[in-house]
């Protein structure tokens, strides 16, 4: 593969084994994805949901950081952080969509097997289930802390935003919360992994069954990008949960949690860039203009353009592989659910998202009306990157988080 | 209740066109009755147009938007020969994109081909004879379309003070009193089975660096020879049909040529200078709607117990956005009226017109996507979510950042200018 020659990533905890995973999800895009694109384009039941449970399914990625004795391949130690950069990577280059469902499930999992995540064993053996005996694919959607104005009902204050309360009920906890919007996959997921917030302050991230008594999931939505993933908002009429539905206990798990997915949506966005990477070179191979023979990547003004976008590209998966090396390595960097690498990650996604945004704004200034059009391919990563971008939240309040961490400051 | 209204966002009241307010209000209860409520499921109307197409009728047809330019004496308006064809076209442009840049631009391309034989100081009386019935005298909608882009060279044609018109490959050749014209086009606004009439950059002289050889011919669309491949499939401006054209061995006659021989090459640049002010318009448009919606947003949403546009790091990027719709606002009054003013500012094709309008236009498409893309991101999981509509505006400003050979094209003709360039 050649952009892990010319774009090289740190190797240092990188497994064969996850080169060799590398390799097969290139096939996997090509065969499942890329050579139906033109005909399927979009298409939820004919493309995206196929390949979908081609990636989940046969080729087994649900069942992977889930234990071997409930089924899965057992890798949920820290070291996955580094099979996750590279296999998320090579997924998001096939559709940004896809994979960002995958990272969304491997954060989950990763985070409620975590030490300290507080998680109840049934829940665990539960999602174990659903991922490893399941012949579909598994799809989990994660309903993070919100704006407040549309979300109604029984709700609580959390990191500025708004949560649904967990009332305690029989051992276990009750929601009612109308109009809550997921990150992903309101209209199809299996499973909504709710925040809520105790009557005590403490978070919890809940397990809601999609076909939970009090479930009522709205209209999908229209939206720009990530077709795989058909979003609705959900409304929760005193919905129970026992306690074999916790999955995350206390802010440090919850932090983990989001450490995990920074970390994977970075690496479908890493994808995405690789994608159009691959296209803009051909473009740049091929296409002439002045009509002298002069190919587009010998223009000085288009090469410099060019070559900001692999510039790009190199420095988002070096910024990837390096959140992946620290998320590996708990004893030298602290757990993912601590401040400081929760801020590293936070800072990482930041910088990946933006950048993978203008670098997929140029490619298409580069290519002019054919990045345009649905043809070239390239349309769909920079929609697809973009709604991503905005579902993981405003920049502007997250840096607050950042500012507190790196200067003290008191910002909300 | 409403802080401000868009119209206060500024523009230069003081040379406003007469018809300004008439042809604004005028608009704006369209868009409101006729795009607005409609324009969300306009991406899936793509190939019909079974909604679009009644709106555009309404406008066009109905309402007689598309008479324009034509002289009044043939049923037209008469606003090419007024001295206030740029700041006019500039509201009424302003306002459809303001509910979707996809019909503006549709509208806007239907009087490009127009300018080179309805404007003066050019205009050519028999041809706007010619075509003045197929507009003026119906209430269907009419598109025209100017075919200037080919499979080879994408904005090659457009980049006339260099390539000189050597790059086109569509030939036009003198055979009795009729041009025989060959080639192939794509891209144009209002093809993909839109139009009705084609303008068509062509070469006398395969080859040539000759502006003598650049020539610019009308053709019907139902003349024998020309055919139509159906739309392509895009990011967004759904309403904005584009596609293939051929023309094999299409004969009209040799006075469909709009001037003839250096005349064309030199008002074509006209045409680029109109092609900049509506690009500046369809932005500005598009982004007062914007300021519409996300007001709506952080004022119905809140963060920490405040109101989101209460938030001094959110407040900070409002006023990037609303500092940024300022600026593209005047600035592109500002060229509409330096079109209005040859005596003051010079010809509509001078190279510092053309210059100043991609300068115009690049600065405003890069401000807005920059903008879009900021202010999609604060609203979170919503700003993908099309009921709020600025993810329609980012996807369909998009291209028109795009078009007209793109930000690329543009620095070159302004570096030319400012600077003297010779060899870009």
């Amino acid at each position: 593969m050649i952009h892990t020659e010319v774009f090289p990533a740190l190797r240092a905890g990188v497994q064969e084994s996850d080169i060799s995973l590398a390799r097969s999800l290139r096939e996997w895009a090509q065969a499942e994805l890329s050579a139906k694109r033109l005909e399927l384009k979009e298409d939820y039941q004919g493309l995206l949901r196929p390949a979908m449970r081609s990636l989940f399914v046969d080729i087994g990625l649900q069942r992977a950081p889930w234990p071997e004795e409930l089924g899965g391949d057992g890798q949920s130690s820290p070291d996955m952080a580094h099979t996750l950069a590279v296999a998320l990577q090579e997924a998001g280059r096939g559709d940004v969509g896809i994979a960002w469902l995958l990272a969304l499930d491997w954060a989950v999992a990763l985070a409620c097997q975590g030490e300290g995540s507080g998680a109840a064993a049934a829940a665990v053996e539960r999602m174990a289930s659903l991922h490893c005996e399941k012949q579909e694919p598994a799809v989990v959607a994660l309903v993070p802390p919100l704006l407040e104005g549309r979300p109604r009902g029984r709700l609580a204050a959390f990191r500025g935003k708004v949560v649904p309360l967990a009332a305690p009920r029989s051992g276990g906890w009750v929601l009612d919360a109308q109009d809550l919007r997921p990150l992903n996959s309101g209209a199809d997921a299996d499973l909504f992994c709710v925040l809520c917030r105790t009557e005590e302050g403490e978070p919890l991230l809940l397990a809601v069954t999609g076909d939970a008594p009090g479930l009522e999931r709205g209209q999908p939505f229209l939206k720009t990008g990530l077709a795989a993933s058909r979003n609705a908002d959900i409304s929760l009429h005193d919905v129970e949960i026992d306690e074999g539905g916790l999955l995350l206990r206390g802010e440090s798990a919850w932090r983990e949690l989001l450490s995990w997915l920074y970390l994977g949506s970075s690496a479908v966005c890493t994808g995405a860039l690789l994608a159009a990477y691959e296209i803009i070179k051909e473009w740049g191979d091929t296409r002439v203009i002045k009509g002298r023979d002069s190919i587009f990547k010998d223009n000085p003004l288009t090469a410099s353009l060019m070559a900001e976008i692999g510039a790009t590209l190199l420095a988002c998966r070096l910024l990837t592989s390096a959140i992946a090396q620290m998320l590996a390595a708990p004893d030298q960097y602290g757990r993912a659910g601590e401040e400081g690498v929760h801020c590293s990650a936070l800072a990482a996604w930041l910088k990946v998202g933006a950048s993978a945004g203008q670098a997929l704004d140029n490619t298409m200034e580069l290519m002019a009306s054919a990045g345009y059009a649905k043809e070239w391919q390239l349309e769909r990563y920079w929609r697809d990157v973009r709604a991503l971008d905005v579902s993981l939240g405003n920049r502007e309040l997250a840096r607050m988080e950042l500012a507190r961490h790196f200067y003290g400051s008191s910002a909300v | 209740m409403r802080l401000r209204s868009i119209d206060e966002i500024t523009r230069p009241v003081e040379y406003l066109s007469p018809l300004d307010e008439y042809l604004g209000t005028m608009i704006r209860r369209w868009a409101e009755e006729e795009v607005i409520p409609n324009r969300r499921r306009y991406d899936e109307d793509w190939k019909d147009h079974h909604i679009i197409e009644p709106a555009f009728r309404k406008l066009m047809g109905e309402m007689g938007l598309q008479r324009m330019l034509f002289p009044e004496d043939l049923g037209g308006w008469g606003m090419g020969h007024s001295d206030y064809i740029g700041t006019g076209a500039y509201r009424m442009f302003e306002e459809i994109a303001r509910a979707d840049s996809g019909m503006a631009v549709a509208f806007g391309v239907v009087f490009w081909p127009l300018v080179m034989i309805c404007c003066e100081p050019h205009v050519n009386r028999r041809l706007c004879e010619e075509f003045a019935p197929m507009f003026c005298q119906t209430t269907e909608a009419v598109f025209a379309a100017n075919a200037m882009t080919e499979p080879q060279g994408g904005a090659d044609i457009e980049n006339m003070e260099i390539l000189g018109g050597s790059t086109i490959r569509t030939t036009a050749v003198l055979d009795g009193d009729e041009w025989v014209i060959n080639g192939h086009k794509l891209w144009p606004t209002n093809s993909g089975g839109v139009s009705s009439l084609f303008s068509v950059i062509c070469t006398t002289d395969p080859g040539a660096n000759d502006p003598e050889a650049f020539a610019f011919i009308f053709v019907p669309a139902h003349f024998p020879g020309v055919t139509q491949g159906g739309p392509y499939e895009k990011a967004g401006m759904a309403a904005d049909k584009n596609g293939d054209i051929w023309f094999e061995n299409v004969r009209v006659p040799s006075w469909y040529r709009a001037h003839g021989p250096g005349l064309d090459y030199l008002y074509f640049k006209e045409v680029i200078s109109m092609g900049n002010l509506g690009s500046i318009a369809f932005v500005s448009g598009a982004l007062m709607n914007v300021y519409e919606r996300i007001y709506d947003f952080v004022t119905e949403h809140r963060y920490a117990g405040k109101l989101l546009r209460e938030h001094d790091a959110v407040a900070g990027a409002l006023a990037d956005f609303a500092a940024d719709l300022e600026v593209i606002r005047i600035c592109g009054y500002q060229y509409a009226r330096m079109l209005d003013r040859p005596d003051l500012y010079g010809p509509r094709w001078s190279d510092q017109l053309v210059a100043k309008g991609r300068a115009y236009k690049y600065f405003a498409c890069d401000r807005a996507m920059a903008d879009l893309a900021r202010l999609m991101n604060l609203m979170e999981s919503y700003g993908a979510d099309r009921d709020w509509d600025i993810e329609k505006h980012w996807r369909d400003l998009k291209i028109v950042q795009l078009w007209m050979g793109g930000k690329q094209l543009c620095q070159m003709e302004v570096a030319r200018w400012f600077f003297g360039c010779e060899t870009l």
